[in-house]
């Protein structure tokens, strides 16, 4: 067992540096001199170090203003998407004999992330509603997760019915079943569920280009993928290259990309204290 | 009868919001279907272009290089979801035997990382990474004495290279869901199974992956739905015309083809080619699961 | 959703109101420094009511008019400012009393949007699109004739500008209407010369190439010969991308060109119809060329996987020294070789050919947009304002380039304005004017444009390595001296097909140039033999080539 145990954290261990290996090359790379950079000198190593990046960023307002666009998306996002999550995923965890339609309903959500319209009758739908260029076109209309609500509804299941029956036979109805025993007692569930919610209104890029109409509208991954992507080498014309002589720099992107990833990697050991074994059986104790 | 209806008027009510939302947001876009049955110019709106039948499917599936552009993306895409599995599965397995738990935690906060970087950023380190003359691989090849290998440049290595670049970018995102899944395996069963007598490696057999089931059958079902999406973002960022044979797919084709005028009728054609591809894989599924093991998938 | 449609209304209500009382009110706002009014009468001699039109007059009140356009990612503001409020927005409303209202702008992804606003019918005012929107748009009757307006309001300079290259307007002439206002800009601008690191010719002591030859000896003493003088064997002679001829860097197109063979061009076969260049048999001895250099070693047997910023880091970690590319490569990436080595030397030298042939330089089709404005739009001739001013304050006698398009500090303006063209040889005249004034330290004759170039350039002789990219972009050893050359010389092989994709084109093209791509690759490479090539032009023609090329003839027929 022994043996075991140190061959599994040694492998563990060697598996998490060829993750975090991508991560320091573009600390490093935030950290070095750009000319070194364009050079590819930079491995894991700042080279002639500078923070002459990390000053033009505290000097870019287009980055700090699309720092604030995604706090703001994330907070009402991930409040709307969770509060829906919930609501659905509750009632589709239920038997048909409990919930007439069930299985309809389950298919109906279902079907919408195997099909879809295309580009242009989505945008259209959101211009007709009347949110476009304003923060609801980022949480209206992915407020249904519908992976995510699948997600939640198995681990539902799998709570020991007594639970619930018991809750019932106190004279509590559904509503108050739903937040004052699943909720609480699916604390693992709901982190990896809020998780992958504010994953994803932290990274969604396409939606914040297509629908907003200004650059300083745009949440954080937008304009990341805007600066990162840069222009198309094979289209570039003579006053892009002026352009790019002087922005082009991939120090500043590098250094960028870190501050922008680093708020939504501290959210994940935040949310691990509530991956802990054995709630449900507590409960049933109770 | 009446009754019964009443009491459950509430999970109705609980429903309905989110079922306007997908009604608005995902049911009436899809009106935009017709697009895959016209030959589609914006300047005629929505439903103005001329409608041409199944003229779109057809232009799509006498393209040339139709039948190795969709060997390549089945054979990419079923290897990623089949290898993808098993890596976060084991993973998450053996994160849960580690018992130190700052280690336990600092390494799965580590392995999600990739996750959040963007194959823009990663292609270029992995063109780094792989090169037959400056690369981290190729030195180590060197060392050992074999013959460096042009990953990127070889149709023989290219699928493989996508493949493992993209198990490894997300394997651990991809982890967390099992580690959820673990906890809600009652710790009685182990308990009862270490009376038993037995080790760690049974009680993960016997307890630990059997009470994940639900959670493994479920991800298993729903990447069904990505047999025909072998990954745009990472492909169109790694390959070249050297490796078109083994690395072009589906979607980088509609992207090619779409690059003079969007060819929106072609590509909706096609994205709903993929659509019907996975509804069917996916409710063959869960009626062979209800059928057989009378489960409901979801 | 119900408020801004009435919003949007009530916009449109009032802009037309206002149109009308503009319209009673005469324009006797004479807002137009330095424009003598006596300059219409010329530009309209079919006008009978002989009314004087003022190409700068003032709309008063002022109007609004919508528009939408691209930002590029990397465009700057001042402070405070942005692009409803910068120098060229506050010159539109005080010079010609036009409020321009952005609906939206978008950074990449323009067509996309555009096309979803199309389809949608939510179109602005005035709006930048494509060869093929503008098609689709003029088929539909959704944009406005602007042939009476330009002739009525153009102002004489503005019209000399825009049709010095006659093509560059035709190719938005429609049954003979201008239904656009196309982009125009130098067909010089896609010149494409070698660039070549004089320091290490010398370290050789190898003479300038003259030939095609040259080059490629050239580029094998620059493999094998230690050119850096580090005593390491880590230089390649030759810089290619995996996109071969496209992009404006490390590229074939120039060395091609050393063969006669002129890739991605519709030229004149022998028997005077349009042939695809790409197709031509002179590729082939080229490519075969390729080959051979990349079987030496002197090309990356990595290029196959690397774009232009991969192989950038080649070029300014010092490893490659030779290289084709465009006129502005000093700009980008040039400079950046010469910040992390202060030595390196780089040189233009035109594009060698064969020895004992002549060849023609390169040049494609310079308009990639077209301004429309929407059917029904109010105020049709407010885009051609929008052009008089761009031209009165960038390229007229009156011209104040410090003010609107680079200021001193090197701060740009000039993608600010919506309306935007350039002259047909704006570059190559910089490059004239600026060097009786190197050779006789004199800048009096020079613009202001000119001056900030020349100063730049003397700071680099001063000894300031960052100040380069002026010299290599119009100084002595800049790519123009041999333009001017081909120029003079009439050895230039425009793009003869300038119209929008044909029908097969847009169908075909896709599965084609994959074709080319990838059998181009593997000849270079070594991976099949250069016969392959015949192999592929057969493909071609039978692929749909041989529909495109009569395509392209049905359409040079009726030009």
């Amino acid at each position: 067992m022994k043996v075991f145990s140190w061959f599994n954290n040694t492998f563990l261990i060697l598996l998490a540096f060829i993750c975090l290996f991508p991560l320091l090359h573009i600390l490093a790379i935030s950290f070095s001199s750009s000319a070194a950079a364009s050079a590819g000198l930079v491995k894991l190593w700042p080279v002639d170090f500078t923070l002459k990046s990390y000053e033009f960023i505290l000097s870019k307002h287009e980055f700090l203003k699309s720092m604030t666009v995604t706090f703001q998306r994330l907070v009402i996002g991930t409040a709307v998407n969770m509060i829906l999550t919930v609501l659905i995923a509750y009632p589709l965890s239920k038997e048909t004999k409990d919930l007439k339609f069930r299985t309809l309903y389950a298919w109906f959500f279902i079907f919408t992330i195997l099909f879809g319209g295309g580009l242009i009758p989505w945008y259209m739908t959101i211009k007709y509603v009347g949110i476009m260029n304003s923060i609801w076109a980022l949480i209206l209309p992915s407020a249904v997760p519908v992976f995510n609500v699948i997600l939640l509804l198995n681990f539902f299941r799998g709570i020991p019915k007594e639970l619930e029956e018991s809750s019932f036979i106190d004279g509590a109805g559904y509503w108050t079943t739903l937040w004052k025993i699943m909720v609480p007692i699916s604390l693992p569930a709901m982190a990896t569920v809020g998780l992958f919610t504010m994953v994803n209104h932290w990274n969604s890029w396409f939606d914040g280009l297509i629908l907003m109409g200004r650059s300083d509208q745009y949440p954080l991954a937008t304009y990341l993928q805007t600066i990162i992507k840069g222009m198309d080498l094979t289209k570039l014309s003579g006053q892009d290259a002026i352009v790019m002589s002087k922005v082009s720099d991939r120090t500043a992107k590098a250094a960028q990309i870190f501050v922008g990833t680093l708020p939504i990697l501290i959210v994940y050991p935040f949310l691990q204290r509530y991956f802990v074994q054995g709630i449900v059986l507590g409960s049933v104790k109770e | 009868m009446n009754k019964k209806l009443v009491r459950q008027l509430p999970l109705h009510f609980m429903l309905l919001p989110g079922i306007i939302l997908i009604l608005i947001f995902s049911y009436i876009p899809m009106v935009g279907i017709v697009i895959a049955f016209q030959q589609f110019i914006p300047t005629n709106g929505l439903f103005g272009s001329e409608y041409i039948g199944w003229g779109n499917f057809e232009y799509a599936f006498q393209l040339p290089d139709l039948s190795i552009v969709l060997k390549n993306t089945l054979f990419i895409s079923i290897m990623k979801i089949i290898v993808g599995l098993i890596a976060a599965l084991v993973t998450a397995l053996l994160l849960n035997e580690v018992r130190l738990m700052w280690l336990k935690r600092s390494v799965q906060t580590i392995v999600y990382l990739p996750h959040f970087l963007s194959w823009v950023v990663l292609g270029g380190i992995l063109i780094d990474i792989l090169s037959p003359s400056s690369g981290i691989i190729a030195k180590v090849f060197t060392f050992i004495g074999l013959e460096p290998i042009f990953f990127l440049g070889k149709n023989d290595w290219f699928p493989y290279v996508i493949v493992i670049s993209d198990v490894w970018k997300e394997f651990g995102f991809n982890t967390i869901v099992y580690l959820a899944a673990i906890t809600s395996v009652n710790p009685a069963l182990y308990e009862a199974a270490k009376i038993d007598g037995a080790n760690r490696w049974k009680q993960t057999w016997h307890i630990t992956l059997p009470g994940m089931r639900p959670i493994i059958v479920l991800l298993a079902t729903l990447s069904l739905g990505n047999v025909l999406n072998a990954g745009f973002d990472q492909i169109f960022n790694l390959y070249s015309p050297a490796v078109y044979k083994s690395g072009d797919i589906i979607d980088t084709m509609v992207y090619r083809i779409g690059l003079i005028d969007f060819q929106y009728g072609l590509a909706t054609a096609i994205g709903l080619f993929k659509s019907i591809v996975s509804f069917i894989l996916i409710s063959t599924s869960y009626w062979l699961a209800y059928r057989f093991a009378n489960y409901r998938i979801f | 959703m119900k408020t801004t449609s009435t919003k949007w209304m009530l916009c449109l209500a009032l802009s037309a109101s206002l149109v009308l009382a503009s319209a009673c009110g005469k324009n006797n706002n004479e807002v137009s420094p330095g424009t003598p009014a006596t300059s219409e009468a010329t530009s309209t001699p079919d006008d009978s009511a002989a009314e004087s039109i003022d190409p700068f007059a003032k709309y008063d009140p002022p109007i609004e008019v919508t528009a939408v356009r691209d930002l590029p990612a990397s465009i700057l503001f001042r402070e405070g400012e942005n692009i409803d409020n910068n120098v060229w927005s506050r010159e539109y409303e005080e010079k010609l009393g036009i409020k321009i209202k952005y609906l939206w702008t978008s950074n990449s992804d323009y067509s996309q949007r555009l096309n979803v606003s199309i389809t949608s019918g939510d179109l602005p005012d005035i709006f930048p699109v494509d060869a093929v929107q503008l098609k689709q748009l003029v088929d539909a009757g959704q944009v406005e004739d602007l042939t009476e307006v330009f002739e009525k309001y153009v102002s004489p300079e503005a019209r000399d500008l825009i049709l010095k290259d006659p093509n560059q307007m035709k190719s938005a002439t429609f049954d003979g209407k201008l239904m656009a206002l196309p982009r125009v800009g130098s067909p010089y601008d896609s010149s494409q010369v070698l660039w070549i690191r004089a320091d290490w010719l010398r370290n050789l002591n190898i003479p300038e190439p003259k030939t095609l030859e040259d080059v490629v000896a050239i580029a094998a003493a620059f493999t094998t010969q230690d050119p850096d003088q580090n005593s390491k064997d880590d230089t390649y002679g030759f810089a290619l991308t995996k996109d071969l001829h496209k992009g404006g860097f490390a590229n074939i197109q120039g060395f091609l060109n050393g063969f006669n063979a002129y890739v991605g061009a519709w030229i004149q076969g022998s028997d005077g119809k349009l042939t695809f260049g790409s197709v031509q048999p002179e590729i082939k001895n080229g490519l075969a060329k390729l080959q051979e250099m990349y079987k030496a070693g002197y090309i990356d047997e990595e290029f196959a996987v690397k774009d232009g910023s991969k192989v950038m880091e080649d070029l300014v970690s010092g490893k490659i020294g030779l290289s084709y590319g465009a006129w502005w490569n000093p700009a980008w990436p040039l400079q950046t070789v010469k910040d992390q080595d202060p030595t390196a030397e780089w040189k233009a030298y035109g594009i060698p050919a064969l020895s004992g042939t002549t060849n023609k330089l390169q040049l494609s089709f310079p308009v990639a947009q077209y301004y429309v404005v929407k059917k029904g739009a109010k105020n049709t001739e407010a885009i051609i304002k929008l052009l008089n001013i761009l031209v009165e304050n960038g390229y007229s006698k009156n011209a104040n380039i410090e003010k609107y398009f680079i200021a001193e500090d090197g701060f740009l303006y000039n993608n600010y304005p919506l309306v935007f063209v350039s002259p047909a040889d704006g570059n190559v005249n910089i490059h004239l004017n600026m060097k009786p004034a190197l050779e006789n330290k004199d800048d009096s004759k020079l613009t202001g444009e000119e001056k900030g170039y020349y100063e730049k350039i003397m700071a680099y002789r001063a000894g300031d390595p960052k100040s380069w990219t002026n010299e290599g972009m119009y100084g002595l050893d800049s790519a123009w001296p041999f333009v001017k050359e081909k120029i003079d010389a009439d050895l230039i092989q425009h793009d003869q097909f300038f119209g929008a994709p044909t029908p097969t084109m847009s169908q075909k093209n896709a599965n084609l140039d994959k074709m080319l791509m990838e059998t181009f690759t593997k000849i270079i490479m070594g991976e099949v033999s250069v016969d392959e090539f015949d192999k592929f032009v057969s493909n071609w023609n039978k692929l749909g080539g041989s529909d495109i090329t009569n395509e392209v003839n049905e359409w040079a027929a009726a030009q």
